[in-house]
């Protein structure tokens, strides 16, 4: 391998060329005609634009990736998050054309991008999973009836769903029917894919992760991560270990996920997510055959660098030797153009001067530039702020404070809103669930005088700059 | 003129502005232009305005444009800064056309192979020297078996052909400059 590229944008497209640039591997960026000037081309040995700014023309268009590849003389290609990573479709093109492409199998990939076949796949090698439909769901009838057999609440998902889209909670019978057409269209329209199954909802339960490394032989895990503050199955903070998890439960993840991923013979860097009722009893999710968007909480607390092994794997070599771990703690806030205060608006537009943090323990992943823009066209993340530190609460209390230098002149960001999660009480002790995020948004937009962030201004314009800061 | 009063999480505006700028993006490519000064505002009675200053050489050669919300939205470098220069000169790919700021670049439309030739045994499109009218085809990008005609995007004459024949273009590739015919006042 001597050239990679990059078929991605954004933070995780910088992430990548960092990493090939630290091996001593050429890298090229793939971008569309809106990230000509963006930070992963200009730190990239090469670009190449593959389309205009809509993704299906540019980040999601397989054949423009080809020629590109074929091009500037790349050997490999790593996908990233999102885009087209879990796309069976162009991991087997690349294979094709002989490129490697950076990930597992395109056949994993199908499997696992499968929920309900990644369900079943699960079960079958002793991973728990909730009850639930065994397959998919042929009608609403049918969902009653297991729906009744589970009893509520329950979860009604997409089978190629994702990314936090074609899920709905149903808390009563009474909301079945809605439920159901709106999961059953949505799945349709944007998975291209009808199928849906169902599963029992586990209430106040925590959004656990366990990441898996294989080299296609052998497999082995990195700790677990919590993700329990998310907004609409969106998360914002993460971090490593997950805390206040009593050791079975972890004994329990861990083992889940080595035994899932050994199961397929699984190849690269992957994520088995779980969700862990109030009882510390973890059940299957699903499983994510791609870079985690907060995988850098894993790589500190293990000493690992995630990327540089998915790199190494996939040019034969094998898993890294793991580092007694976890080592301390770490924490990622998720900064996003979006303005909380007003429905989590998206703000996008013409940015002017950016501070990002920094300091001891302090990490920024980020490609935000000053005096850039911020497309309406692409997904919302402008940084990942981490930190860690020897205990919880010193890795809380440094991102809290990183979180608070953050500005972004010109748009609304939501740091005001991740230091009052950092802040509050519930997370503090490390006893919040994944209705955190909910409850401190709905506050928010119910008393926007007193519950907003003292210093986090609605909307500025460059004529009348004010620095979005959540101190 | 207000300068630029949208407000930066006004989605639709932004929106809006975009094929706009991006149109302008294209404009200072394929006019070789020095330098683009941009200022948006607001006019009394509510209107929003967009002015865009080219300058070729030492003179303005263009006055304001208005904003006309144009079909797909495509991005571009939007510079918050009335007074700056949103893009200078033509891009890494696109050569300068040998001291003619008057030329016109025809641009790959997709990434694909650029061909010269309709097929192998027929002579080329277009040769330096060739005059061509609007629409003549001056090359094939071929993206998956499918060949699609670049077409010239002014009469004139061909100044440069920037791509060998079967190479891989990337999007908005200079393809070939054109002189254009001077146009009848």
């Amino acid at each position: 391998m001597k050239r990679v590229l990059v078929a991605n944008r954004g933070e995780v497209a910088v992430r990548i060329v960092r990493a090939c640039l630290d091996l001593g591997l050429e890298v090229v960026v793939a971008h569309s005609e809106a990230d000509r000037d963006g930070l992963a081309v200009r730190l990239a040995t090469g670009a190449f634009c593959i389309g205009p700014g809509p993704v299906a023309q540019s980040y999601r268009n397989i054949p423009a990736l080809l020629y590109a590849a074929a091009r500037v003389g790349a050997d490999a290609v790593h996908p990233g998050y999102g885009f087209l990573a879990e796309d069976p479709v162009f991991a087997a093109a690349c294979e094709d054309v002989g490129l490697t492409f950076i990930g597992p199998t395109a056949q994993t990939i199908g499997m696992m991008g499968d929920k309900i076949g990644a369900r079943a796949l699960m079960a079958e090698s002793g991973v728990p999973i909730l009850p639930g439909s065994p397959g998919a769901l042929r009608d609403v009838r049918e969902a009653r009836a297991v729906a009744d057999a589970v009893g509520y609440p329950v979860i009604l998902k997409a089978a190629a769903g994702g990314g936090g889209r074609g899920i709905a909670v149903v808390a009563s019978s009474a909301g079945l029917d809605a439920a159901w057409s709106e999961i059953a269209a949505t799945s349709r329209s944007l998975f291209g894919d009808a199928r849906v199954f169902l599963e029992r909802y586990v209430e106040a339960g925590r959004h656990v992760e366990v990441q898996v490394l294989g080299d296609g032989t052998d497999v082995m895990h990195l700790g677990e991560r919590d993700c329990s503050v998310q907004r609409r199955h969106q998360k914002l903070v993460e971090e490593s270990p997950a805390p206040n998890l009593p050791g079975r439960t972890v004994e329990l993840l861990r083992e889940a996920a080595e035994r899932g991923a050994r199961s397929i013979g699984y190849r690269s860097a992957g994520t088995f997510e779980f969700v862990v009722d109030r009882a510390g009893a973890p059940y299957f999710i699903e499983m994510n055959t791609r870079l985690q968007v907060e995988h850098p909480v894993t790589e500190h607390c293990w000493d690992v660098d995630l990327v540089a092994a998915m790199i190494d794997i996939a040019r034969g070599g094998r898993l890294p030797a793991r580092a007694p771990g976890p080592r301390g703690w770490c924490m990622e806030a998720r900064v996003v153009a979006e303005d909380p205060a007003r429905g989590w608006l998206p703000s996008a537009g013409p940015v002017g001067r950016v501070h990002l943090p920094g300091g001891h323990g302090v990490r920024v992943d980020s490609h935000l530039q000053s005096n850039s823009v911020v497309s309406p066209l692409y997904d919302s993340l402008l940084a990942k702020v981490i930190a860690w530190g020897s205990t919880r609460e010193e890795a809380r209390t440094r991102l809290l404070r990183a979180v608070g230098e953050v500005e972004v002149e010109g748009i609304t960001t939501d740091t005001g809103f991740l230091a009052a999660v950092l802040a509050s009480p519930e997370f503090a002790a490390g006893t919040h669930d994944v209705d955190l995020a909910g409850r401190l948004s709905a506050q928010l937009s119910s008393q926007p005088t007193t519950a907003r962030p003292a210093t986090t201004t609605p909307t500025t314009t460059p004529s009348t700059p004010t620095h979005l800061t959540g101190r | 003129m207000t300068d630029l009063a949208v407000p930066a999480d006004d989605v639709a505006t932004v929106v809006r502005l975009q094929p706009v700028v991006e149109h302008l993006g294209r404009t200072v490519r394929e006019l070789g232009l020095q330098e683009v000064v941009v200022r948006l505002g607001a006019e009394e009675g509510g209107g929003a305005r967009l002015e865009l200053h080219l300058r070729a050489g030492g003179g303005a050669v263009g006055g304001p444009v208005h904003a006309d919300g144009r079909a797909t939205p495509a991005p571009a470098a939007l510079d918050p800064s009335p007074a700056a220069p949103v893009a200078e000169g033509p891009p890494a790919g696109a050569p300068a056309t040998a001291g003619e700021p008057g030329a016109v670049v025809v641009a790959a439309p997709l990434v694909g192979v650029f061909y010269r030739r309709p097929t192998p045994d027929e002579p080329v499109f277009v040769e330096v020297g060739a005059e061509v009218a609007v629409g003549d085809p001056i090359g094939i990008v071929e993206a998956m078996k499918m060949m699609n005609q670049v077409p010239a995007t002014v009469a004139g004459t061909v100044l440069a052909v920037h791509v060998p024949d079967s190479e891989i273009v990337e999007y908005g590739q200079s393809l070939v400059s054109i002189r254009p015919h001077p146009v009848a006042p």
